[in-house]
């Protein structure tokens, strides 16, 4: 705590002089937390943050991306968070991340009040992010976007400090792939690229073949300090990624280095980043040896065991030449031992068949005294016709039915706009509760299949928000020391909503003047949990080409078969037409023609055809021509 | 022809047939039309007709790369690799990012079923990593159909599209054009969903000549039947190279056991190994280009077409296509470039300052005092 506060005080200095030499108004930094888990694996969290005073124009930008600049502005966006992840983040083995995302792609802006035309505007903002992060979010429209009423509210400062949930919109591509075409233009918006600093670390190969892997990119306006005296316009953009060292099977015991996970070895930080440091976490993995010793050991606040090294790349930071950054447990892993985590969720497909079926989330809370309320967020895809009065929360431990306290179903509208449900309910303490829902499965049109129409169509994850009453502001598992991002100049988006009431994500946080806040006025964090994505198959038509052609052959066939059919099977017999029929015939015929017509039966084809002389269709009704035999 | 009106009506002969109004009128008017039907090919039969080797230099300004692999699934992981190959021979020949568009409908890379994950090889033996660490894909899965492909050519794609997703090339552009996925005998399969035929294709260069948005094209296709494709082209200054003859297979070259796959087709991978030996400077021509599969290499027969050109196929560098070398000509006298000032009024043109700045209040931004309280 005392050393935290020291730190903070000797950067502050620092940057204050530094801050005094240059003429530039933007801050960055730029951080790399590391975390070695009881699994064997190792948690990297890259950070990369910079700030500049928020203005309705940014003419020009010093580190901030002016790409991402350029497209807030040309859209109207006050707030914008982008995830791309590839994998599912386990919670029961690996805690909280820093950072939740959703397998695949995840779009969520807030507009400023003034935007006109708001859907123009959000197909906008996709396809521009789609050009700038080579993802297929160009894919995104109303069909698949909607407007959350509680789960995505602002992180940062909003516009006269009321909300309008209309004026939000968010998307998910639970399909969407990630690979070097997306960290690539990623690593672009990066201050030093990839050429210099920790930036330097993201090696595509290697983190692509992570267990986990997410990049982020969040727009926020928030205030430089607690007092707000200054507002700015924070860009952060995150990896994280959870990789195997390669050597785990040998000896058992987690050997880690970062020259081992990312093939690539330590430099000093970008020269135009603030701050460049490496967090190493010392205290999730028991028994571990660290090299080199760090400059500095932060003892994090909320619980005195957390220790964290840090390792500050800009001064003089040297690294062994042989051996770099990393760690060496001491103990044997003891696979098996899983966490506990206080919130945890599953979901899975319920049903049978293709005509319907449901969707069923299973929500544990572990703790032992503590009912939790959660908001959950469900965007089905307008092909699951949903049924609203299926929806049922109910506790699996004794059966009962769970209120919901409040509650927004948004109905679907074919290929315009998905289902929209979004409830809230407590969990009583120790309890598991079901949430469910029941739909019927819809017939596509032809053109409307996917090229892969039989590997089954995605539904996006479902949202889990929750408020924990855990002291320390953070909800992770991994305690990220916030007074780093604060230092820089205290623009991150953790202090704008720490600085008001009670509602805090974090609270040891620096203020203006170097003072930490009491950690103990912290009320709770908030926490945000997506579910696996689910694949559901539809009815669908076969559209392999021995299908088709056994159909052609077969409506080949049929046809065939009919005229076949009556010519082997009739008996034909000859009318002499040339021989007149007598005259009380031919008026019993005119007469029944007559008839017919008053009574808007169908004509005795008998009649007809033996008039028409050799006019006979090959597809006649054999009932009529039974009549003709009969005549 | 011959059969749209006879030219010799039997009425003709006869004396004061001249007076039969009807049959007069129908005679002219069928003149007129052959007249004109005549005179509508004429420029183009010259400009086709116009002798080899009349043009000596490319004249062109820029270059522009569109590379397609159309097939998706892991099985078609060869044709991702094709595709793969050109882009990484135009960008290491200097074509920026921003002017190579490139669609890949299915992600091999990431795949799950790859056990080398953010790589794709020409090779089992892992000679070249063709997808590289800096790589951006342009249109990719679902995005990859026959409708964006031609609106991407042609320049009708919808309002808003991302620049990175647009062709936009000038009439001194040199454009290389490669596609490659499952063919047949005039149409490639898009994503085993829908086809692109021959006709479709050569309208749609049609176009982009009528649009000014070529100066000449390289047409390069990989896939079965693959000459097949280029047979209806009618628009001047394209040649085009195809890795078989109507009715025949294209090959894949090997397969890689540790993917379970074909790694690369026959004709992209000597292709390949032709173009890594280019440089910028190289002096190797298009008749090189030809040359790279003999029928005893890529068991097909690769066929080349090079009849709409205005010149002859060994005087075209092969770095007027696939590098960024543009010509550069010395000036003899000094030019002007414009004040200051007048740059600055230009500097004012341009879109973002023009712009009237926000109306909003930034000392209006407030914290919002509850963001995670539900109830």
């Amino acid at each position: 705590m005392r050393g935290a506060f020291l730190f903070s005080v000797l950067i502050g200095v620092v940057l204050a002089v530094s801050a005094s030499e240059k003429r530039v108004s933007d801050t960055s930094s730029e951080e790399l937390f590391i975390s070695p888990l009881k699994t064997g694996h190792v948690y990297l969290h890259f950070k990369f943050a910079s700030s500049t005073p928020l203005k309705a124009h940014y003419a020009h930008t010093d580190y901030l991306p002016k790409p991402v600049v350029d497209i807030l502005e040309k859209h109207s966006v006050d707030e914008l968070h982008v995830r791309l992840t590839q994998g599912v983040f386990r919670h029961s083995k690996w805690g909280y991340p820093i950072l939740s995302a959703p397998t695949g792609g995840e779009v969520w802006a807030w507009f400023k009040p003034d935007a006109e035309g708001l859907p123009e505007k959000w197909k906008g903002l996709t396809n521009s992010l789609s050009g700038l992060l080579c993802a297929t979010f160009s894919k995104i429209d109303t069909a698949n976007s909607l407007s959350p009423k509680w789960n995505f509210r602002p992180e940062g400062l909003v516009p006269g400090g009321n909300l309008n949930s209309s004026l939000s919109r968010y998307s998910m591509l639970p399909g969407e792939n990630v690979c070097t075409e997306n960290l690539t233009p990623w690593k672009k918006l990066l201050p030093c690229s990839d050429r210099a600093g920790l930036g330097r670390l993201l090696n595509s190969i290697k983190l692509l073949s992570a267990h986990y892997f997410s990049l982020s990119l969040d727009v926020t306006p928030v205030c430089a300090d607690v007092a707000c005296s200054q507002k700015r316009l924070a860009i952060e953009i995150t990896a994280t990624a959870v990789v195997a060292p390669g050597s785990l099977q040998d000896t058992n015991q987690l050997n880690w280095s970062i020259r081992d996970l990312l093939e690539m070895d330590l430099d000093t930080g970008c020269p135009l980043t603030d701050k460049s440091h490496i967090l190493v976490d010392q205290s999730s993995q028991g028994q571990m040896v660290f090299w080199p010793s760090s400059t500095f050991t932060l003892t994090h606040s909320p619980s005195a065991k957390g220790r964290i090294a840090v390792y500050d790349l800009k001064h003089n930071q040297t690294w062994e030449k042989s051996r770099g950054l990393g760690g060496k447990s001491t103990a044997r892993l003891e696979h098996g031992t899983e966490r506990q985590p206080i919130i945890s969720a599953h979901r899975f497909v319920a049903g049978y068949g293709q005509q319907n079926g449901g969707i069923r989330c299973v929500i544990e809370n572990t703790h032992p005294t503590a009912a939790i309320t959660v908001s959950y967020l469900e965007m089905l895809p307008w092909f699951l016709r949903v049924y609203f009065h299926t929806i049922r929360v109910k506790s699996l431990v004794d059966g009962r039915p769970i209120p919901l306290l409040k509650s927004h179903f948004g109905p679907g509208r074919d290929r315009l706009a998905p289902h929209h449900i979004e409830v809230i309910f407590t969990i009583p303490a120790a309890t598991t509760v079901e949430f469910g829902v029941d739909f019927d499965f819809t017939l596509l049109k032809w053109t409307e299949y996917p090229p892969d129409a039989h590997r089954g169509f995605d539904v996006p994850p479902a949202v889990i928000g929750v408020k924990l009453d855990q002291p320390g502001g953070q909800c992770g598992d991994f305690i990220f020391p916030a007074e780093f991002s604060q230092l820089g100049g205290g623009q991150m988006r953790d202090t704008a909503t720490a600085s008001s009431d009670g509602q805090k994500r974090d609270t040891a946080t620096a203020s203006s003047d170097g003072q930490m806040r009491d950690t103990a006025t912290a009320s709770g964090c908030f926490l945000r949990l997506y579910t696996e994505p689910l694949l559901v198959s539809l009815p669908t038509p076969d559209f392999s080409m021995p299908y088709n052609v056994i159909c052609m052959t077969c409506t080949v066939l049929a046809l065939a078969f009919g005229p076949i059919h009556a010519l082997t099977t009739k008996n034909f017999k000859l009318i002499d037409l040339a021989e007149n029929p007598p005259l009380l015939e031919r008026v019993k015929r005119k007469g029944q023609l007559l008839l017919t017509k008053f009574r808007k039966t169908p004509p005795a084809v008998v009649v007809v055809a033996a008039e028409e002389e050799d006019d006979q269709q090959p597809d006649v009704h054999d009932e009529d021509v039974k009549n003709s035999d009969s005549e | 022809m011959s059969n749209a009106g006879n030219p010799h009506p039997p009425g003709f002969s006869r004396p004061g047939a001249f007076y039969n109004l009807p049959k007069l009128c129908v005679t002219i008017l069928l003149i007129v039309l052959l007249m004109s039907v005549i005179l509508s090919w004429l420029p183009v039969v010259a400009q086709v007709a116009a002798p080899p080797g009349s043009k000596t230099t490319s004249h062109h300004t820029n270059n522009w790369a569109v590379i397609v692999c159309t097939s998706r699934f892991w099985f078609n992981y060869r044709h991702v690799a094709n595709a793969l190959s050109m882009y990484r021979s135009v960008k290491r020949l200097g074509i920026p990012d921003s002017q190579i568009i490139l669609m890949l409908a299915d992600d091999m890379p990431c795949n799950a079923r790859n056990p080398r994950p953010g790589s794709v090889f020409n090779n089992a033996r892992q000679h070249i990593d063709v997808y590289g660490d800096d790589v951006e894909v342009d249109y990719r899965g679902y995005e990859v159909t026959v409708e964006n492909f031609i609106r991407l050519l042609t320049g009708r794609l919808p309002p808003g599209t991302p620049r990175s997703k647009q062709l936009l090339p000038d009439d001194g552009s040199n454009i290389f054009i490669y596609m490659t996925g499952h063919g047949g005998d005039g149409f490639l399969k898009f994503q085993d969903n829908e086809e692109i035929t021959d006709v479709e294709l050569a309208d749609a260069f049609q176009q982009m000549w009528e649009k000014k948005r070529y100066n000449q094209i390289l047409f390069m296709i990989d896939t079965c039947q693959a000459a097949s494709m280029y047979k209806k082209h009618y628009s001047p200054n394209i040649v085009s190279i195809a890795s078989s003859q109507v009715g025949q297979d294209s090959y894949s070259h090997h397969h890689d056991t540790s993917i379970g796959v074909y790694v690369i087709d026959r004709y992209t991978y000597y292709a390949l190994e032709f173009l890594e030996k280019i440089t910028q400077t190289s002096k190797k021509s298009l008749y090189d280009l030809f040359k790279v599969c003999p029928q005893s290499t890529c068991i097909s027969t690769p066929g080349h077409r090079s009849d709409l050109l205005e010149r002859r196929p060994e005087d075209i560098l092969v770095t007027e296509f696939l590098s960024g070398n543009r010509e550069v000509k010395p000036t003899h006298f000094t030019v002007k470039l414009p004040d200051t000032d007048d740059r600055d009024v230009n500097v004012s043109e341009c879109f973002s300052c023009n712009k009237e700045p926000s109306k909003i209040d930034l000392e209006n931004y407030k914290i919002y005092s509850d963001p995670f309280v539900f109830s």
